[in-house]
């Protein structure tokens, strides 16, 4: 992890977050289907469209939250590779100072310097804006988990629909427990070290 | 922020641009980079200058997965088509590109090491992309000494870099070639003075006038199909190149 640029750290949390909104579409894709099934079953599955529902809900809201962070991780692209130019300017600066002595040169070396450490800030901050989006979404997945396990037991009751039901609300709990194990990768990929 | 479109697919081959950059700084130019897909693989061609980087990158991230890019493809050594190569090679030192081998010396000045480059000779050649055979075939001399072109046999598709090339008013975002003659007028002035050999032009459209294209993509402006490809062979061998406007 410590060898990874942060390039790659950002294409790999992007392609979670785009995994994260796969399921999710999924999620809102099978809620809509189980949604009309529960109406065709009637009043024995009233509390399971219901659940659906609010399982539709879920999926639109964790939605909105990766494509907030994907929009965070695709800013960070411009800062980090902003830096990376710094990076390779301050390297041809210390290398013509120590050749040169000039003063002008260990001016730029110092303004170099001093904008490198503010795109450190700057990506730290991004970093941090993340990484709260992404305990935002955990939580909203732990709720979205309890609400399958409810949907599991609405299942039951109904009645000769049970069967059908209970296939779905499997499959709800298939995508939804999917996801914390992603949203851990992303957490590990944003314990980064310094960028220097 | 550019975006990237997909033009062509056929499972998984597919051909994307990565187009228009509304909040692009007027003093630079507009650029259209293309990523060829098959089987999970990528080639970037053009990958643009070091300021468009980053909204390169994000617009590729958001439509696949910059890890699959497995090369580079630069058409030749300007810096509006490969002076973001360092930064590329900071997300992966391993990735090659392909480079006409008159510029193999050069173009390691914006990065890159030994076995960073591919040289590709005079004549052009085959390139291997996953099992998807692309040829890179030559333009020299339009506009670039060393230049070269990519084509795609099986999705019938031209990378022609700068040949088609029209430099279009910011507000006109056409993403295909609405009408020919319109848009000709904004690529004439640039390939009278920037395409500099009347014999080279003339085995260009000999040469490409007898491929199978479906599709003309070159780097700045808007992309050619259908029969506007043959219009533009036409237009270009009618052409008067190599004069500069007096007065």
């Amino acid at each position: 992890m410590a060898a990874m640029n942060d390039l790659m750290r950002i294409v790999r949390i992007n392609e979670n977050i785009k995994t994260v909104v796969t399921q999710a579409r999924r999620i809102n894709l099978l809620a809509l289907n189980a949604i009309l099934l529960s109406r065709r079953a009637g009043k024995l599955a009233l509390g399971f469209g219901v659940i659906s529902d609010e399982l539709r809900t879920f999926s639109k809201d964790l939605t909105t939250t990766m494509r907030v962070l994907m929009t965070l991780s695709y800013g960070s692209v411009a800062i980090v590779s902003q830096f990376q130019r710094y990076s390779h300017v301050n390297y041809i600066l210390q290398t013509t100072e120590k050749a040169s002595h000039h003063q002008l040169v260990r001016q730029r070396l110092a303004f170099s310097n001093k904008k490198l450490a503010e795109l450190e800030t700057g990506l730290n901050k991004v970093y941090q804006d993340l990484a709260r989006y992404i305990d935002d979404a955990e939580t909203a997945g732990r709720f979205g988990s309890v609400i399958a396990r409810s949907l599991k037991i609405e299942a039951t009751y109904g009645g000769g629909f049970h069967q059908i039901l209970a296939q779905i609300a499997t499959e709800f709990s298939y995508y939804i427990d999917s996801i914390p194990g992603i949203l851990q990768q992303i957490q590990g990929y944003l314990k980064r070290n310094s960028l220097r | 922020m550019k975006r990237a479109f997909t033009i062509y697919q056929n499972g998984e081959h597919i051909w994307r641009v990565i187009a228009r950059d509304p909040e692009r700084p007027d003093f630079l130019i507009d650029t259209n980079e293309y990523l060829i897909s098959y089987k999970e693989k990528s080639i970037l061609t053009d990958p643009g200058g070091i300021e468009i980087f980053p909204s390169v990158f994000a617009a590729i991230s958001a439509a696949a997965n910059p890890e699959n890019i497995s090369a580079l493809f630069a058409s030749h050594q300007d810096p509006d088509i490969i002076s973001s190569l360092s930064l590329w090679l900071e997300f992966n030192p391993d990735l090659p590109c392909y480079v006409p081998w008159l510029w193999a010396g050069f173009i390691p000045h914006f990065g890159g090491n030994k076995n960073t480059f591919i040289p590709i000779p005079d004549e052009g050649m085959p390139i291997n992309l996953n099992g998807l055979e692309l040829r890179a075939i030559p333009a020299h001399y339009l506009h670039s000494s060393g230049n070269l072109n990519l084509y795609d046999a099986t999705a019938k598709i031209l990378f022609s870099g700068d040949i088609g090339a029209a430099l279009l008013p910011a507000d006109d975002t056409q993403m295909f070639v609405q009408d020919f003659d319109k848009v000709i007028k904004h690529a004439e002035g640039f390939h009278r003075r920037w395409m500099g050999s009347e014999p080279a032009k003339r085995d260009w459209c000999e040469r490409v006038s007898k491929l199978d294209i479906d599709m003309m993509c070159p780097q700045h402006g808007a992309i050619f199909q259908g029969a506007d490809v043959q219009r533009f062979i036409h237009w270009f061998d009618e052409l008067k190149i190599g004069v500069m406007k007096k007065g």
